[in-house]
């Protein structure tokens, strides 16, 4: 049975032959009818005769390719009989040329014109089978697609927030569009199903309903498109380009979430590890980079975290800060976030610090250790509410300096070690709910003033000095062996 | 410096202009090319000119081939403990009570299994379980098991993360170790450090970004060489800069006697005008590759004596490190040295300390290396933490695979382990990591693998992910395909981190 169906694969090659011989045949008769070409008569008989042999062969592979499971449906019946009497008339014709050449001389007009119709037809439908009805007038001028009544949808707007995207129309619809509906739309529904409108998939294909509310892992769309790729279930078939593993991470998001037919994205619980697959999957900043599925970096749990997306930083002023020593890298490929970072020794100067300003917004990590900077530069650096880890150790930052360090509201990592701060000081950063580390050894803080703070943030945790060594309470059994 | 192949075969159609349009110009395309490669601010325009001959121009160190990976980071310094020659898992780390009941009988056939057995035992008649050689205790929150003789490291084992599944394929010193560095066991490709230095480039531009130090512990039949290092395909000021014992750590870095520093910076500079014109001719990479190495060695003749010089540091923090930092060479050195680099910000340290191949006269042998790392490493992990630098560094300890818990020569005073790739542990801290758990389960006689096997393909594309790379988006294309330190495989373990 297998080897009938790599046969009937080639109905799909085979089939341009009596295309391309029978329009050659009805171009020939017609030229040949003017006397300048009489020349061409001769030739005819044999490029009928091609003609009809071709047809046949082409319609006889395609009897064998409609044994496949996929191929069925109405589409396919049409295009099934439209064929055989093509071929049927291809022989006709030349039957009828080659054994009454006086009637055919009568009737030839005629019968180029049904052989020519033929063509037609069952090109147009077999085209149909294979892209679609609405291949053709796709991208036709605004006439064209009204005469060929279809319903001109505004297209949807270009989502430029993800709050404002509508998860169907949006996320799902153009995803299942882009890499389903080449097999799975109203004229040829493989499986029965069409994935052409959001009832249609609701209403499923012919073994049932391929969503299931709320629960991916009962929806057969969801599980077949999750597979392997080699397995025999996976979608889509033959080779045919797949979903990307963002969009059917989304896809199984909008299932989970009930599968609505209309839902803003900001209606709906959007975990963490969802929000950057879904902005990659709208085309929109701060997703950083897609996942790449089977052995690449996981998106899952630990995975890499959404970056805030951020308006680009001054670039004049990135390149000032460059030239003077700083190390300036953008956090991660796609993202305006910046790691700023001055790693010479030397002192900070008032041209850095306002070109530091400019990028305040910017600023994810920063560091300034052993830079000489004081309170007042601290302050003129101005907000930055994106910076999570400051790196300020070995500096004369003194209590006043906390206070503009309490306003940093996303600050998880503080180094200040070294620095001229107190237990006082220490109640400037009550307000820092994400800080998860606080390093302040060498400084006037004291193990009060930590606890303190640490009260008050559960997840926080503060060092001090190392805890010297125990001296160990077994000595190791070392004899004298010389190494 | 180069970012890729593609750089030169854009540069090569300019060579198709013909020498003369080269030389004919006074600042030919060369000249700018290879000053725009090289970082060098004059060359673009920005930046002071240097007043002071004897100063190099502003330098902006090289942020490497991709300069930011595509995630962000956590880890932004690595420090590599090679513990070369294999430690004894079940005398460190792995707590298996069975092999004490067991001591003395003979490694059960379902537990031994088919695995190959190394060549140095695999002619024994009998494989009898040798218990561990130390007893163990538990520590911290975490309540980790650690043998008596790494007592130190017990007391930090609440900021360590240990993984007991590592295995590998393979049982012989060379090609495991150049394995796990270079993720395939053949020599010749590059080493993790100089994939990093080539991805990420370096931090500060007076220190080499890739260091390495070595130690020698008690064990002989060992060595570091190279290719644990080594720049392989990658351009190659990409090899890591062996740190030498003592006052001196590079060689041949200081000015020899009569030639000051403004003599050699004209000298450099008229070399440096020579190799431009003939990388402008040839466009061959280890052009720039070497006045890079020039430029960087100038630089390392201020900076590399200061890093080098322990004088500096209080001696509460040398009593941390143990008697042994006093030594210049010794592993407790090297960790404080590590920790300098660190906080000078370069990218990789690489630590190989050479010892515990002990295949014969273990209980003898072990205690004393145990004695010598134990104290350093765990003294390098409470300093970095007490400058916020664990924050985003990264220390990883292990060896290239483990022992046998089967003695090696029959169970008598002389007794050893043989080697054994089925597991191993290691240990990480650090930047990224959940501090305080164990990874991965081994049968109950360390032989097997039982529950989440770690390869170290696995470790690297962890180690790499935390640094902000997809482990198979760093690569570089050589002999017609294009390489990654993962070779074909490996997945970050999400588990471990935070």
């Amino acid at each position: 049975m297998e080897f009938v169906y790599f046969l009937g694969r080639f109905h799909v090659l085979v089939l341009h032959l009596p295309l391309g011989i029978l329009c050659v045949a009805i171009l020939l008769e017609v030229l040949a009818r003017w006397s300048r070409f009489a020349f061409l008569r001769p030739a005819l008989s044999t490029v009928w005769l091609a003609g009809a042999i071709s047809a046949v062969g082409a319609a006889v592979l395609g009897y064998m390719h409609a044994t496949e499971p996929g191929i069925e449906g109405g589409g396919v019946e049409a295009h099934r009989i439209s064929g055989t009497l093509l071929a049927v008339a291809a022989c006709v014709v030349w039957a009828i040329r080659a054994g009454a050449i006086r009637v055919y001389d009568r009737i030839w007009a005629g019968a180029a014109v049904v052989i020519f119709g033929l063509m037609m037809v069952t090109g147009h439908l077999g085209g149909n089978l294979t892209h679609g009805e609405v291949y053709l007038v796709q991208y036709a001028p605004k006439p064209i697609r009204q005469l060929a009544g279809l319903r001109d949808v505004a297209p949807r707007a270009k989502v430029t927030d993800l709050a404002k995207a509508d998860v169907y129309l949006d996320v799902v619809a153009p995803a299942l569009q882009q890499r389903c509906a080449s097999c799975h739309n109203d004229s040829k529904k493989s499986g029965g199903l069409s994935v052409s409108s959001y009832e249609n998939l609701i209403k499923g294909g012919k073994e049932g309903p391929v969503i299931a509310a709320g629960d991916p892992a009962k929806s057969d769309l969801f599980r077949r498109i999750s597979l392997p790729s080699g397995h025999a279930d996976y979608m889509p078939k033959d080779g045919k380009t797949p979903l990307s593993p963002d969009q059917v991470q989304a896809v199984g998001w909008w299932i989970a979430q009930g599968a609505p037919k209309a839902a803003l994205i900001s209606s709906l619980k959007l975990a963490d590890a969802d929000r950057p697959v879904l902005q990659r999957v709208l085309g929109l900043s701060g997703g950083g980079a897609a996942a790449t599925g089977e052995d690449g970096a996981s998106a899952g749990a630990g995975g890499p975290e959404a970056l805030p997306s951020v308006p680009k930083g001054d670039p004049r002023a990135i390149a000032a800060l460059e030239g003077n020593g700083f190390v300036v890298r953008p956090v991660a490929v796609d993202s305006a976030l910046l790691d700023v970072n001055l790693y010479a020794t030397r002192s900070v100067t008032d041209a850095d610090v306002a070109n530091l300003a400019k990028l305040h917004q910017q600023i994810r990590t920063l560091t300034l250790r052993n830079a000489s900077l004081t309170d007042a530069q601290l302050k003129a650096i101005g907000p930055m509410d994106n910076v999570v880890r400051l790196r300020l150790e070995e500096n004369p930052i003194t209590d006043a300096g906390l206070q503009t360090i309490g306003a940093m509201k996303n600050l998880r990592q503080l180094n200040l070690y070294g620095a001229k701060i107190t237990d006082g000081g220490l109640s400037a950063l009550s307000g820092l709910a994400k800080l998860e580390r606080l390093h302040v050894w060498e400084t006037g803080v004291t193990e009060a003033g930590a606890g303190r703070l640490k009260a008050s943030h559960p997840g926080l945790t503060v060092t001090l000095e190392a805890a010297p060594f125990e001296a160990p309470k077994v000595v190791a059994r070392s004899p004298a062996v010389q190494g | 410096m180069i970012k890729s192949d593609v750089d030169l075969e854009q540069f090569s159609r300019f060579a198709n202009m013909g020498r003369r349009a080269l030389l004919g110009g006074g600042v030919g395309l060369g000249t700018i090319a290879a000053a725009e490669l090289l970082g060098i601010a004059g060359a673009r325009g920005q930046g002071a000119s240097p007043k002071d001959k004897a100063e190099a121009p502003a330098f902006q160190p090289d942020k490497g081939a991709i300069a930011t990976g595509q995630f962000a980071p956590k880890a932004k310094r690595i420090i590599a403990i090679h513990q070369m020659g294999a430690p004894s898992q079940v005398d460190t780390f792995d707590y298996k009570p069975t092999l004490i009941k067991m001591h003395g009988q003979e490694l059960p056939a379902s537990v031994k299994g088919n695995a190959r057995v190394s060549a140095m035992s695999n002619s024994q008649s009998a494989f009898t379980v040798l218990k561990p050689i130390a007893e163990f205790r538990q520590y911290g929150q975490s309540g980790r098991w650690v043998s008596d003789l790494m007592p130190y490291t017990g007391q930090i084992a609440d900021d360590l993360t240990f993984i007991y599944t590592m295995h590998t394929e393979h049982v012989n010193h060379d090609p495991a170790s150049v394995f796990i560095h270079t993720g395939f066991q053949l020599p010749g490709r590059p080493s993790a450090g100089a994939w990093v230095n080539y991805g990420l480039g370096t931090d500060n531009a007076n220190l080499p970004s890739f260091v390495v130090m070595k130690s020698q512990g008690l064990g002989g039949g060992v060595a570091a060489n190279v290719n644990m290092w080594s720049a392989g395909f990658l351009p190659s000021h990409h090899q890591g800069v062996e740190f030498r014992p003592g006052a001196d750590p590079v060689l041949h870095v200081s000015n020899p006697d009569g030639l000051s520093k403004e003599w050699r910076r004209q000298q450099l500079d008229a070399i440096d005008e020579m190799s431009k014109t003939q990388y402008g001719l040839s466009r061959d990479p280890e052009i720039l590759s070497k006045i890079a190495q020039y430029e960087m060695a100038y630089r390392m003749q201020g900076s590399v004596p200061e890093v080098a010089d322990i004088a500096s540091e209080p001696s509460s923090v040398l009593d941390m490190y143990g008697p042994d930092v006093h030594q210049p060479g010794s592993f407790a050195r090297n960790c404080l040295l590590a920790r300098r680099l660190i906080e000078r910000d370069v990218k990789f340290v690489q630590l190989i300390h050479v010892g515990w191949d002990n295949h014969a006269r273990i209980a003898q042998l072990h205690p004393p290396e145990c004695k010598g790392v134990d104290q350093p490493a765990a003294a390098l992990v409470a300093d970095l933490k007490q400058r916020g630098l664990l924050d985003d560094t990264l220390v990883t300890w292990g060896g290239e695979f483990g022992r046998t818990s089967y003695a090696q020569g029959g169970i008598n005073e002389n007794s050893g382990r043989d080697h054994h790739g089925g597991n191993f542990t290691m240990w990480m801290a650090g930047a990224g990591l959940k501090p305080g758990i164990a990874y991965g389960k081994t049968d109950d006689f360390s032989y097997n693998v039982v529950e989440n096997p770690v390869t170290l393909h696995d470790l690297h594309a962890t180690i790499l992910y935390l640094m902000g790379i997809d482990h198979t988006r760093l690569t570089f294309h050589y002999q017609g395909r294009d390489f990654r330190l993962t070779d074909v495989s490996g997945v970050p373990i999400t588990a471990i981190l935070a």
